[in-house]
């Protein structure tokens, strides 16, 4: 188009400034296409278009298309022209003018933008364009467009999102509502109230209630029932009330009314705001597990009712109402079947007090039954079970069904007691229901019938064994009492004629009553050494003999056997050898009184056996380990007439001897070598022979000896002669009074006395002994324990009760048992009554004249009495001790070791005096058991004796004697301290 | 109301407050909106809901939270979402408040169902204006005072909008007097 002047138009008295405003990127060009004029903005947008430019160098044209020249632009002044600048490549967007005279083009545009970022890049701002150009509304819209679709995207991305996240939450849900739907357990969701609004299948198959017939109600209204607990009912309304969660177990009703028991966990459920909306309850049926701890309860309880009851009556009574109490019947009844297995009859029967079956129960009673007759019967017949839903309906069935009836009684169940395999009774159950059978019920009760059986053979079996222990325990006691009275009755009168015809030998006789007198005593001897022999071997075999554990030497043993029988071989002119090796210990751990007895029949039946040559008695020690007990073989050999195996093999048996001939020959009980096996065997050790016919026999025994730590006391040889007086002469003796009621007893401790420088008188029996001691001028008594009219142990009795009295002003006089019982338990017995040693007869000098050493003259004071006085040998035992710890310790440990045992040892005697005679028996005990041992390491041996005496009596409970023997202890102590305080310096 | 003003009371939220506070707030508020679209119109109920919710759950008074969010519109969501053209509108704070009115025009014309504001400057010296914010919707006068400082901020040159005639008393439309520190301006 071509702008036309015409005066017409006020735009061509447009002022040019106003011009500029309106289109402040226009230029214009001569007809040659140079650029004459540019708008004030142009330059910014497009630096190349600068006047004097050619428009070929600086644009080209988009649209339309070709080189934009004057001639170009003047062909298509209709059109809109998008030109770019060559160099920036900017766009500019506008419309051409024409003009003639003179020619010119002008282009009004602006720049045409596609991003409002272009406006920053190209340095524009809004004052660069005329206010009515649309570019900035068409960047406004631009900006906007793209933040809203940055928004969609975001809009878009977040939905995206939270779609997969609903469908996964939903895939979760569709699980969970499978569970819950398909799960065993009942599942309720109730609202806050609690009234239901949702419950999946299993809540139907455990309730029998459709889901929208219990939708809208609360679960406890329709679901339980009068046999709910109450107490369960309040706790979970409580809980409820409180919005808490729960468990429980509870028992509800199913839609049929049948009962059963289910384990509930409720929880609530809570909006975002933490506020319940509904409740969660799941429910499982644990009806079937609280069934069978019904039954595992009634099946222990039944054993416990069992166990505790002394009739079977009794437990059957309780049985039953135990089960009617568990299971909720009426009444029940134990049927037994009689010894002749004809009929079954009622035996006890029990029922609920609050129900009245009175006629029921007069029915039974009266009643019995064969096999096959009545449930009883039935029972019995089959050996099974029964259950009747309603026993009352049928009268043609059961005898009893009329008087069922009329009291009540519907549902019946019966089960068998069986012992042995046999059907021996019935116990039948009563309900006031009418009930189907349960199996599992029915099973459980018949495990309760077999304990029934059980108990009743048990019962029977007891009764048996309690018949045959008190049989046997009456003839062990017999056997005891045998063993007492012949050890008594036979070595009294040995005693006397071994003890007469020694003390005969030595005044003057002739010597043909030398000779006969001698033979007299050699044959009491024998007979001893029989009747010791039968009495070792019977406490052998009634294990009632006790090995003692002492330090001996081995040598001393072998020379002491050697020494007592080599006049006896010399009589056969058989040499005695002896032999111990080098390496054999030389003190040793063990009972040296038994070795010497096994080694004396040994040898001794070597001298019987043996003719001519003789007889060797060899110690070698055996390969045994370093550490732990030395091996020895002791062995016999002699020259003899040897055995045949035959004969052999009949040696060590008991009352056997090798044959007839020599039973003639040799004399004996044949019980020795069987005595020296028991030994050896006891000892821990073996016994065996090697010998054949005439040439001779070797005896071996091996034994495992402890060895000793240090020298061992000289062995004491028991055998001393009687007659040689050991204390010193000038010393005052005690006076004693012996009890003896054997006249020769009595005569030959008098003599034995008398040898030793003691004065004694005899009392009789015990009441004379009383009367005796009553008179105040006994410092000592030799009591004889069984006497007639009053015994020894009740003699001692009554001297200690005359001594407690404040009256007597004289101290504790000693008390020796002299007593032939051997028997184990006899030490105790007498140290119990009150007395304070023990000397076993027949008498022999070195034992009573020990026992005596600890007596002395008694002053008339109480006060200063009876502090025992310490002896050489006291001296001696604790300096041996005190020695060896020395050698173990140290000196300065020692020291120390005896202060303190010194310091603390009067607390512990008070404690003593609390506890004694007291009910604390136990810490008595304890307390006399931890001074024995700490006097026995100080070698205090009388003290050691005192608390172990009182132990005893504190372990038996014989609290007579307790005192005194505290206040012995507390004397020894206190005459001990002084002493064992100086040892070590 | 404008989407963006939405988006922006909720970036404000989220940048300074996170993005659980943003939920309480909408909760608040009772506004299910998940994405403000920019350039849509929302009822203004909505914002102003957001806007008192957002004074409840953050513990300020909905004056400051105005402001507050005026100076983050300018200084955050308008230099984001426009970037150049905030640039464009001038080279100083004079300018740009100069170009506000036109701004708005623009934006009647683009969208005129939006009805934004209409501005207008009068008395224009070296270091003050007066600037008149017309609208129907009542209780935004401290918003366009967060808008002004924003603005200061923007161009360093630290800016007051003194209300000098309030709609809500009575007066024809909100009058401010705008100043700036013509040092730095």
């Amino acid at each position: 188009m071509k702008l036309q002047a015409d005066s017409s138009s006020v735009i061509s008295s447009l002022p040019t400034r106003e011009f500029l405003r309106a289109f402040p990127f226009y230029f214009v060009w001569d007809e040659n296409g140079v650029i004459l004029e540019t708008g004030p903005s142009l330059p910014k947008f497009c630096p190349q278009a600068a006047v004097g430019a050619r428009l070929q160098d600086v644009f080209v044209s988009k649209r339309p298309e070709g080189e934009f020249s004057h001639a170009m632009a003047a062909a298509h002044t209709d059109r809109l022209f998008l030109l770019e600048e060559l160099h920036t490549h900017r766009m500019l967007r506008g419309q051409i003018i024409l003009m003639d005279d003179p020619v010119r083009g002008v282009m009004l545009g602006s720049p045409w933008l596609t991003d409002p970022e272009q406006v920053d890049d190209y340095g524009l701002t809004m004052s660069d364009f005329a206010i009515h150009d649309q570019t900035l509304d068409l960047l406004q819209v631009l900006q906007t467009q793209r933040m809203a679709t940055d928004d969609l995207q975001k809009l878009n991305k977040r939905l995206t999102e939270q779609r997969a996240q609903l469908r996964a939450q939903e895939a979760q849900s569709r699980k969970l509502a499978l569970v819950a739907a398909r799960t065993d357990n009942a599942v309720i969701v109730s609202d806050a109230q609690g009234c239901i609004e949702w419950v999946n299948e299993g809540f139907t198959r455990i309730t029998g209630w459709q889901p929208e017939e219990a939708i809208g109600k609360k679960p406890g209204s329709f679901l339980q029932g009068p046999e709910t607990d109450p107490v369960t009912i309040a706790y979970m309304a409580k809980c409820l009330a409180e919005q808490k969660s729960f468990r429980t177990e509870i028992q509800n009703y199913h839609r049929t009314g049948r009962k059963y028991w289910v384990a509930l966990e409720v929880q609530p459920m809570h909006d975002e705001n933490g506020k319940v909306v509904n409740f969660m309850a799941i429910e499982s049926d644990i009806t079937q597990r609280r069934l069978d701890e019904q039954r595992r309860a009634m099946q222990f309880s039944a054993s416990r009712i069992l166990a505790e009851a002394d009739t079977m009556r009794q437990a059957a009574g309780k049985v039953i109402q135990m089960i009617c109490t568990k299971l909720g019947w009426t009444a029940g009844g134990m049927w037994m079947v009689d010894p002749g297995f004809t009929e079954i009859r009622l035996a006890e029967i029990w029922h609920d007090p609050s129900r009245d079956i009175a006629a029921f129960a007069a029915e039974s009673r009266s009643l019995t039954f064969e096999s096959g007759i009545g449930l009883p019967g039935l029972v019995w017949e089959t050996g099974r079970a029964q259950w009747y839903r309603d026993f009352a309906s049928q009268p043609e069935l059961f005898a009893r069904a009329r008087a069922a009836a009329a009291s009540g009684l519907h549902g019946a169940l019966a089960f068998p007691i069986i012992a042995g395999g046999d059907t021996i009774g019935a116990i039948e159950l009563f309900s006031h229901e009418i009930l189907d059978p349960d199996e599992a019920l029915l099973q459980a009760l018949s495990g309760i019938g077999n304990q029934m059986g059980q108990y009743i053979v048990r019962r029977a079996a007891e009764h048996q064994l309690l018949q045959a222990k008190d049989a046997a325990e009456t003839a062990s006691r017999a056997k005891s009492d045998f063993l007492a009275t012949m050890s008594h009755e036979i070595r009294t009168p040995m005693n006397g004629i071994i003890g007469m015809s020694s003390l005969l030998l030595d005044t003057d006789l002739t010597p043909k009553q030398c000779e006969m007198v001698e033979a007299v005593r050699q044959s009491g001897e024998s007979l001893m050494t029989i009747i010791e022999d039968i009495l070792d071997f019977s406490k052998i075999e009634a294990r009632k003999l006790e090995l003692v554990e002492e330090a001996f030497r081995m040598d001393e043993v072998v020379r002491g056997v050697v020494d007592l029988l080599r006049h006896k071989a010399a009589a056969r002119e058989i040499d005695l050898i002896t032999h111990i090796d080098p390496d054999v210990p030389p003190s040793l751990l063990g009972d040296p009184g038994r070795l010497r007895q096994i080694l004396m029949n040994l040898v001794g039946n070597g001298i019987k056996f043996t003719d001519d040559g003789s007889i060797r008695v060899e110690v070698k020690r055996l390969p045994s380990p370093i550490e732990g007990p030395a091996n020895l073989e002791i062995s016999v050999t002699d020259t003899g007439i040897g055995m045949t195996p035959e004969q052999q093999a009949q040696l060590f048996q008991a009352f056997t001897q090798v044959d007839s001939s020599s039973t003639r020959r040799f004399g004996g009980t044949g019980l020795g070598l069987a005595i020296c096996k028991r030994l050896v065997e006891l000892m821990g050790g073996c016994i065996g022979v090697d010998s054949e016919r005439f040439a001779g026999s070797r005896f071996w025994f091996h034994l495992p000896l402890k060895i000793a730590q240090g020298e061992p006391a000289p062995v004491v040889e028991e055998t001393t002669p009687v007659g040689q007086p050991e204390t010193p002469a000038d010393a005052i003796k005690p006076r004693l009074l012996v009890v003896e009621d054997n006249e020769v007893n009595a005569r030959m401790a008098m003599m034995m006395l008398e040898k030793h420088g003691y004065a004694a008188e005899v009392a009789r029996d015990g009441e004379e002994a009383v009367d005796r001691f009553a008179s105040g001028v006994y410092d000592a008594v030799l009591m004889d324990c069984h006497m007639p009219r009053m015994d020894g142990y009740e003699a001692t009795r009554t001297i200690r009760e005359i001594e407690a009295s404040p009256m007597w002003k004289r101290p504790r006089c000693r008390i020796i048992a002299m007593t032939a019982n051997v028997m184990a338990g006899e030490r105790e017995r007498c140290i119990a009554v009150g007395m304070d040693d023990y000397v076993s007869k027949p008498l022999r000098a070195k034992a009573l004249t020990e026992a005596l050493s600890r007596a002395r003259v008694l002053d008339d004071t109480k006060e200063e009495a009876d502090a025992p006085t310490w002896s050489t040998d006291d001296e001696s035992a604790a300096k041996g001790a005190v020695d060896q710890l020395i050698e173990e310790l140290s000196r300065e440990d020692t020291i120390e070791l005896i202060q303190n045992w010194l310091k603390d040892t009067p607390e512990r005697i008070l404690e003593l005096e609390k506890l004694a005679a007291s009910e604390d028996q136990t810490s008595l005990r304890r307390v006399a058991h931890a001074l024995k041992g700490s006097s026995s390491l100080f070698g205090l041996n009388y003290l050691h004796s005192l608390c172990r005496d009182l132990e005893n009596l504190a372990e038996q409970n014989i609290r007579l004697n307790q005192a005194a023997l505290v206040v012995q202890i507390k004397q020894a102590f206190e005459s001990a301290a002084p002493e064992l305080s100086k040892i070590p310096r | 109301m404008y989407g963006l003003v939405n988006k922006a009371i909720e970036e404000l939220v989220v940048t300074n407050y996170g993005e659980d506070k943003w939920e309480a707030i909408k909760a608040k508020a009772g506004v299910d909106v998940e994405v403000f679209v920019s350039n849509e119109g929302y009822p203004d109920d909505i914002t102003y809901s957001l806007v008192g919710a957002a004074s409840e759950v953050l513990g300020a008074p909905a004056r400051d939270i105005l402001i507050a969010f005026g100076e983050h519109w300018v200084l955050k969501t308008a230099s984001h979402s426009y970037g150049a053209m905030m640039r464009s509108g001038g080279q100083s704070l004079k300018e740009f408040l100069i170009n506000l009115p036109n701004f708005h025009t623009r934006v009647q014309m683009i969208y005129p169902k939006l009805q934004p504001p209409r501005f207008e400057c009068t008395d224009v010296g070296e270091d003050s204006l007066t600037l008149h914010y017309h609208t129907h919707r009542p209780g935004l006068a401290d918003f366009v005072v967060g808008l002004v400082q924003g603005l200061g901020k923007l161009y360093h040159t630290p800016a007051t909008a003194t209300l000098l005639a309030s709609k809500a008393a009575g007066a024809d439309h909100d009058i401010f007097d705008v100043r700036w520190t013509a040092a730095t301006a």
